[in-house]
């Protein structure tokens, strides 16, 4: 087998050794041609660790999805997307849900008749959960302090995932003109918040099917704004302020209606880009992940699926209402 | 093969042609500046939300332009990009300036319009308007008393 030059001079014995070691350019090659695997093998390893991340937020939504079910299994009933505001503590769906979870050490001194920004709640609410963390998000442990005339300030550790309480009847001006929704149809989400006419959220009131609903999807990365990819750091001071509203695990403002494009802030400017999954996390919006082109979503049979950007908005709608009477179909 | 380079070069380049036509999502629109005022009783209408219906075809876009006017009763319409403005052609407008409502912890503007029916409607609403190329200041839009 031939040898390169430099190394067989290199080995030659006797007391004609005169040369030994690599050339410059042998060494540039060799450093070329590792940079060129180091380059082609990144995007491989970032590929496969991004599907870990994907795959570990999957199981967080079916860990809480399988909560809801087992709350169900219990009451009879899920829990409401927000306290009933007719009772005292206003409180999300998570702290009803986390004993469901093994969460029962960190909700045993939970005060549900409470607000959770108020004590003993509010210790427990500084609680970084990864359980409701969407580990593809790039700031983790984040954390809303949003500033009140009356102190103290709502604070709390964030969550990347949130029930969908419906659809406005806003999307409208996005769907096309043979898709519009009537002014009458039901467009309550599986997980609804109080309402005179929905008292609570049975799995009997999924009448367009279980396994055809969204019960939790993505909104990630709040309190900070995220439009297509692009962050703007959350600011209560400056003009206009900047909030992706409903960023800590408990807050009510966690659940909302999708189909909505207002910036919390009005002069932050109308929610621009095409209303879908992915294109923004403010409150209202609709679906937003940083799972490259779509993001998860647990369905109210337990199971989860994955969907792409480009999933058609009537059938995204579709899979929203419980009981608008069109099961979605054709995913 | 003489023959051989120029099927060769012309996958080449259909591949090079075929790549930012696969790549781009969305059909854009070119949209032109739009701009203008909401009075009522000569006053100017604050945190109203004015919307853009498309009446001809060619104002057609995956969404309509929208605008919420500040406190001099001012907006400039988003369709795609913030202040991009609309599509070209015919519209009719709503303005609505709906009720403050306690959802979850705060007040947002959802409750029933506190403006006239009428103007909460594509098909009911009065107001219209031509988007044409350049810049369009709407002249202000008066929305009748509260």
């Amino acid at each position: 087998m031939p040898y390169p030059r430099g190394l067989r001079v290199a080995c030659r014995r006797g007391p004609a050794r005169t040369v030994h070691g690599f050339t410059l350019v042998e060494l540039l090659v060799v450093i070329a041609i590792i940079g060129l695997l180091i380059a082609l093998l990144l995007p491989a390893v970032q590929a496969a660790r991004e599907a870990a991340r994907r795959s570990q937020c999957a199981n967080n939504l079916k860990q809480l999805a399988l909560a809801f079910h087992n709350h169900e299994e219990t009451y009879k009933q899920f829990p409401l997307a927000i306290s009933d505001p007719n009772k005292p503590g206003k409180n999300n769906w998570a702290p009803f849900v986390f004993p469901f979870v093994e969460q029962q050490t960190l909700v045993a001194g939970y005060n549900l008749t409470i607000d959770w920004w108020v004590e003993p709640n509010r210790s427990l609410v500084a609680t970084q959960l990864p359980l409701v963390q969407c580990p593809s998000t790039p700031e983790q442990n984040r954390v809303q302090d949003k500033p009140e005339t009356t102190p103290p300030n709502k604070t709390g550790a964030c969550g990347d995932y949130f029930t969908p309480a419906g659809v406005h009847l806003d999307i409208n001006q996005v769907l096309p003109a043979d898709q519009q929704l009537a002014a009458t149809a039901d467009l309550r989400g599986v997980i609804r918040w109080y309402e005179a006419r929905n008292p609570q959220n049975r799995a009997a009131d999924v009448t367009d099917g279980l396994s055809n609903s969204i019960m939790l999807g993505e909104c990630a990365g709040r309190e900070d704004v995220w439009r297509r990819g692009t962050r703007y750091a959350n600011d209560f001071t400056s003009a206009p302020k900047v909030r992706a509203r409903g960023g800590a695990w408990a807050t009510t403002d966690n659940p909302y209606e999708i189909g909505q494009r207002k910036a919390w802030d009005t002069a932050f400017g109308p929610i621009p880009g095409q209303l879908g999954i992915n294109n923004s996390n403010e409150w209202g919006h609709c679906f937003y992940a940083f799972h490259p082109s779509g993001a998860n979503f647990a369905l109210a049979d337990g199971s989860v699926r994955f969907l792409t950007e480009q999933t058609n908005l009537s059938a995204l709608v579709a899979l929203v209402t419980r009981s608008a009477g069109e099961p979605a179909s054709g995913l | 093969m003489p023959s051989a380079p120029l099927p060769t070069s012309l996958l080449v380049g259909a591949v090079l042609l075929g790549l930012p036509v696969g790549c781009s999502r969305k059909v854009t629109v070119t949209c032109y500046s739009v701009r203008g005022r909401v009075l009522s009783a000569a006053e100017p209408v604050a945190e109203a939300m004015v919307v853009f219906h498309p009446l001809s075809s060619s104002a057609e876009a995956p969404q309509k332009p929208l605008a919420y006017t500040d406190a001099e009763g001012q907006f400039a319409l988003t369709t795609d990009k913030p202040n991009d403005g609309a599509p070209e052609g015919e519209y009719a407008i709503t303005v609505e300036l709906r009720a403050p409502r306690q959802i979850g912890e705060e007040t947002v503007r959802d409750g029933p319009s506190q403006l006239p029916a009428k103007y909460a409607r594509p098909e009911t609403t009065p107001l219209r308007y031509r988007v044409v190329p350049g810049m369009n200041d709407v002249p202000p839009l008066a929305v009748g008393p509260r």
